[in-house]
C-alpha cells in the first residue's frame, strides 16, 4: 500500500485535511479493484467537483470587467452627448462612477458564482451595482438621481448598523481600493506601451498591424482581475468565514 | 433635523425588518432535496451504521444501476452536511486505506423530515397515474 500523500495534499488544497484524508482513503480502498488509472481519474473528478466555481468565477468576472470597461464608458458618452452636462465637474465624476461601477459589476459576478446570492457581499455588490448603473444610464432624470443617492446612503447606513453587513462592506471596500490601486497602473502601463509601439490614435488597421497592443491590454486586464479576485477571496475568507460554495465551506466544517 | 432624526430612527427598523424577512423567507422554508440528494439519503438509510463513501457509492450502483462520480458524491455529502441534512463522524484508521479513517454518515432529524416530505411529494404526483407498470 502506497502512502498517497501527494493525492491527499492535492485534495487538501480544496477541502479540509480530514476530509481530504477520508476521500483519498475511499479511493485507495477501491484502487485494488479498479487500478491506478481509475484512482487518478477519480481524484481529478473530485478536485474538479470541489473547485470548479473558482476558475469559472474568474473567467466570468474577467469578461464582465472587460465588457463593463467599454460598456459603461459608451453609455456615459452617449448620454453625455445627448444631454450635455457641464464638462467640469461632471466628467471626472462620471469617469469615477464608470470605474466604480466596473469594479462593482466585476465583484458581483465573481461573488455570485463563488458564494451565491444569499451571501452578504454579493447582495451588497448587487445593490451598489444596480444603483451605479441606474445613475450612469439615467443621471439626467432628477428623480432617479435623488432616489439612487438616497438609497445608496440607506444601504451604507444599513451596512454600518449590522455586523455581518459591516464585514461585507469591508470586503467590498477593500476590493474597490485594490481595483482602483491595480486598475490605474494597469491602464497607465497599457497606454504607455501603446504609445511606445504606435504614437498616435489607433484604429482597426493599426491594431491589426500591432497585435501586441491588444495582448498587452489583455495581460493588464488579466493581472487586474487576478488582483481583485485574490483580494475578494482573501477578504471574504478572513471577514465572512466559511461561506464559499466550493472549498472554504468544507475547510471548516469537519473539525 | 427632523428628516435626519426620521432617517436615524427608520434605518435600524428597516434593518431589523430585513433580518426578519431573511429569516422567515430563507431560514424557515423547508429544506428541498434534489433527486440525487434523495438517492444518497436513501442509500445512507439502507446502509445504517456502515454508510461511508465507498459503501454509499456501491449501494447506489447496486440499487439504481447508475455509476456515481466520486466528485459528485463527496460534494453532495458535504453540501447536505452543511445544510444539516446529514451528520458525519470519523471511524478508526485502517491499513487497507493507507492508515486513513472512514467518514461515516447518518441522517439528522431534519434530513429524515426532508426525505419524507420529498417522497410524499412524489407519491402525491404519482397518485392516480398509470405509468404502464411492468409492460412499459
Amino acid at each position: 500500500m502506497r502512502s498517497a500523500s501527494i493525492p491527499e495534499w492535492i485534495v487538501g488544497r480544496f477541502t479540509s485535511g480530514k476530509r481530504a484524508a477520508c476521500i483519498v482513503g475511499d479511493l485507495l480502498e477501491l484502487e485494488s479493484q479498479n487500478g491506478a488509472l481509475w484512482f487518478w481519474l477519480s481524484l481529478a473528478q473530485v478536485v474538479l467537483a470541489l473547485a470548479w466555481r473558482r476558475p469559472l468565477a474568474f473567467v466570468a468576472a474577467f469578461y464582465a470587467g472587460a465588457w463593463a470597461i467599454g460598456g459603461f464608458q459608451m453609455a456615459i458618452a452617449g448620454v453625455h452627448a445627448q444631454h450635455r452636462p457641464p464638462e467640469y465637474p461632471w466628467m471626472p465624476v462620471f469617469m469615477m462612477l464608470c470605474a466604480t461601477a466596473t469594479i462593482l459589476l466585476f465583484l458581483l459576478v465573481y461573488a455570485a458564482i463563488r458564494y451565491g446570492f444569499r451571501d452578504r457581499v454579493t447582495q451588497l455588490a448587487l445593490a451598489f451595482t444596480g444603483l451605479a448603473t441606474a445613475v450612469i444610464y439615467f443621471w439626467w432624470l432628477r428623480a432617479i438621481l435623488v432616489a439612487c443617492i438616497a438609497l445608496s446612503i440607506y444601504v451604507v447606513a444599513a451596512s454600518i448598523l449590522s455586523g455581518e453587513r459591516r464585514r461585507a462592506a469591508m470586503v467590498l471596500l477593500v476590493v474597490l481600493v485594490v481595483g482602483f490601486g491595480g486598475g490605474l497602473p494597469a491602464m497607465y502601463l497599457a497606454t504607455q506601451y501603446q504609445h511606445f509601439v504606435y504614437p498616435g490614435p489607433m484604429g482597426d488597421r493599426e491594431l491589426r498591424e500591432h497585435p501586441s497592443v491588444l495582448w498587452m491590454g489583455f495581460c493588464m486586464q488579466l493581472m487586474w482581475t487576478w488582483m481583485m479576485t485574490a483580494a475578494c477571496s482573501r477578504m471574504h475568507y478572513w471577514r465572512m468565514g466559511n461561506q464559499s460554495l466550493d472549498s472554504e465551506i468544507q475547510r471548516n466544517s469537519l473539525s | 433635523m427632523r428628516t435626519l432624526w426620521l432617517a436615524g430612527g427608520l434605518s435600524p427598523l428597516l434593518t431589523v425588518w430585513t433580518e426578519i424577512n431573511y429569516i422567515v423567507v430563507v431560514m424557515m422554508q423547508p429544506v428541498s432535496l434534489g433527486e440525487f440528494e434523495q438517492v444518497v439519503l436513501l442509500a445512507i438509510l439502507r446502509l445504517g451504521d456502515n454508510a461511508y463513501g465507498v459503501t454509499i457509492r456501491s449501494e447506489i450502483t447496486a440499487c439504481t444501476r447508475r455509476e456515481v462520480a466520486p466528485g459528485a458524491l463527496y460534494t453532495t455529502l458535504d453540501r447536505m452536511e452543511d445544510k444539516g441534512i446529514v451528520r458525519s463522524w470519523l471511524g478508526d484508521p485502517t491499513p487497507q486505506r493507507g492508515g486513513r479513517a472512514k467518514r461515516y454518515f447518518a441522517l439528522t432529524k431534519a434530513g429524515r423530515a426532508a426525505l419524507i416530505n420529498a417522497q410524499r411529494a412524489y407519491e402525491s404526483l404519482l397518485d392516480g397515474l398509470d405509468l404502464g407498470g411492468a409492460n412499459a
